[in-house]
């Protein structure tokens, strides 16, 4: 007897599947901003010339890097309760539409922690890229340091850094399956439930699996537009 | 003042480190102290957990040791693994190259958690198909092979990058001098490409390291999950996932500074 394969399951609990890709896309959006956010300024701080500002910075990066992200998940998730700590959350998580406040944003806030480690050393290197005589031509200026960085250093970094940031996110939109650990219903948790429900995992991971291909090829679809449009204008040098 | 601390850092490397230890450590302090007044550390720390966390129950191997099992197995198979398919990726023969691709593709597109539940949902379902028999499967077999296969497809990129990273004039000279392709490849390019490609493979192997606390996932008891094993029994999680913490990043910190390392020293070699 082999095993007779039956996908009618995906379309029996289809809205499992739908509200799990929901969620997982509130996720990434949340993630992707908020790290990218962290990542600026930890990665600002990291190509800083200030000593002391790069060492607490290399700090935040090498711990938070260095950790696996289940277990930064595990911590925050069973040593703090977020929502009684920081009771705005509830209203966000009515507004989110969530179950859960505690396991959504701790597995959020790990996410955020542990993406904006590594977003911040690419910052860093965007920032190192920029030849020295852009600073030298803005303080010849009059500009003072924070109006070098915003309007001259931090534009041209960005451009430069477009392709490793977009790597990154796609790993923040792969690392949020790990939220199913803690019970957020996402994408991969919607395959484990249908597993117990029906002992169909293989066709319901095989369907997951083709979700998140369409997610991260979405995603590095739309950084190539944006990149495209930020480097309209721009000499290829 | 403060000047004069940091050109001293600059010289005193190792007072530097020692420096950097007690500044996170006092940090931590600060941070417990806040967050968690209460910590009850004597429980955790007894004989029998460390030896569960360290090296499972009595009569099989798990926790710490499983994960460096896990890791050390996996990243030699998906060296091997990886190896062939960079090097058909690199060929431009297209009938290795578009299989290659579309594995590495699909496999650096997928979260690794979705390739450890695909591996083990999909093996005695295939086994059902084909074999006509139930396979019964570990799941420390099937952690295995889920991060063999994931590994395998990011080592194909770096063995892609360290091939293509060598400079033509070698194949050019390997060939005056009368070597033929396979000879070159094997003798001229890939001891090259190899030693270029070391650093990277230290720091796929700290990454592989971390993940095999996904294998928590399928029940493989390693390190981590040992660790929620005793949080389950004794619930003080502060204090257990701050020590999985502490050890995991101790580990993976000193092996990627391992790595730096060697990333310089194989930099001096080949620019001598």
């Amino acid at each position: 007897m082999g095993y007779e394969f039956d996908w009618s399951v995906l379309i029996e609990y289809k809205s499992l599947l739908i509200q799990g890709l929901v969620t997982t896309i509130k996720l990434s959006v949340l993630g992707i901003f908020f790290s990218f956010l962290i990542g600026s300024v930890i990665g600002i701080g990291r190509a800083s010339k200030n000593f002391w500002l790069s060492l607490f910075a290399s700090y935040y990066v090498e711990s938070f890097r260095n950790i696996p992200l289940i277990v930064q998940m595990f911590f925050i998730y069973f040593t703090f309760t977020l929502s009684q700590i920081f009771p705005f959350l509830n209203s966000w998580g009515n507004f989110l539409g969530l179950h859960d406040v505690d396991a959504f944003f701790s597995a959020l806030i790990a996410l955020i922690l542990y993406t904006g480690a590594y977003i911040g050393e690419v910052v860093k290197a965007g920032i190192n890229s920029v030849p020295k005589g852009q600073f030298e031509a803005a303080q010849s200026l009059g500009m003072n340091k924070f109006q070098v960085m915003w309007y001259i250093v931090y534009p041209q970094a960005i451009r430069i850094i477009i392709p490793p940031l977009t790597s990154q996110f796609l790993n923040l939109i792969k690392n949020s399956s790990l939220a199913m650990t803690l019970g957020v219903a996402e994408l991969t948790f919607a395959t484990q439930q249908i597993d117990a429900e029906t002992f169909r995992g293989f066709e319901a991971a095989t369907a997951v699996t083709i979700l998140y291909i369409v997610l991260t090829l979405s995603t590095s679809f739309l950084m190539n537009l944006i990149e495209i449009k930020f480097s309209k204008g721009v000499k290829n040098a | 003042m403060l000047k004069h601390i940091e050109t001293y850092f600059e010289r005193h490397k190792i007072q530097f480190w020692i420096f950097n230890i007690i500044v996170i450590v006092s940090l931590l302090k600060i941070f417990q102290m806040f967050a968690y007044p209460e910590t009850h550390f004597k429980e955790v720390f007894t004989k029998d957990n460390m030896r569960f966390l360290f090296f499972g129950r009595p009569g099989e191997i798990g926790g710490l040791a499983l994960t460096f099992g896990l890791a050390v197995i996996s990243i030699f198979l998906s060296f091997i693994i990886g190896s062939v398919f960079g090097i058909a990726r690199w060929s431009s023969i297209k009938l290795f190259k578009i299989p290659a691709i579309i594995y590495i593709e699909l496999l650096r597109a997928t979260p690794l958690l979705m390739v450890i539940f695909w591996v083990f949902f999909a093996i005695p379902v295939f086994s059902m198909a084909f074999f006509h028999t139930q396979a019964h499967i570990s799941p420390t077999v099937a952690a295995i092979i889920a991060f063999t296969l994931f590994t395998s497809a990011y080592v194909a990129e770096i063995v892609r990058a360290g091939i293509n990273s060598i400079p033509k004039g070698q194949f050019e000279a390997a060939k005056s001098m009368g070597f033929n392709n396979t000879q070159t490849f094997i003798l001229i390019i890939l001891p090259q490409a190899y030693r270029k490609m070391i650093p990277a493979f230290v720091s796929q192997f700290v990454a592989l390291f971390k993940d095999t606390s996904l294998a928590y996932t399928i029940g493989v008891i390693e390190f981590f999950r040992a660790a929620t094993i005793i949080n389950n029994r004794l619930y003080l999680s502060f204090e257990i996932f701050s020590f999985v913490a502490l050890v995991y990043f101790s580990i993976a910190f000193s092996m990627s500074k391992f790595s730096h390392m060697l990333e310089k020293k194989v930099e001096k070699q080949l620019n001598a």
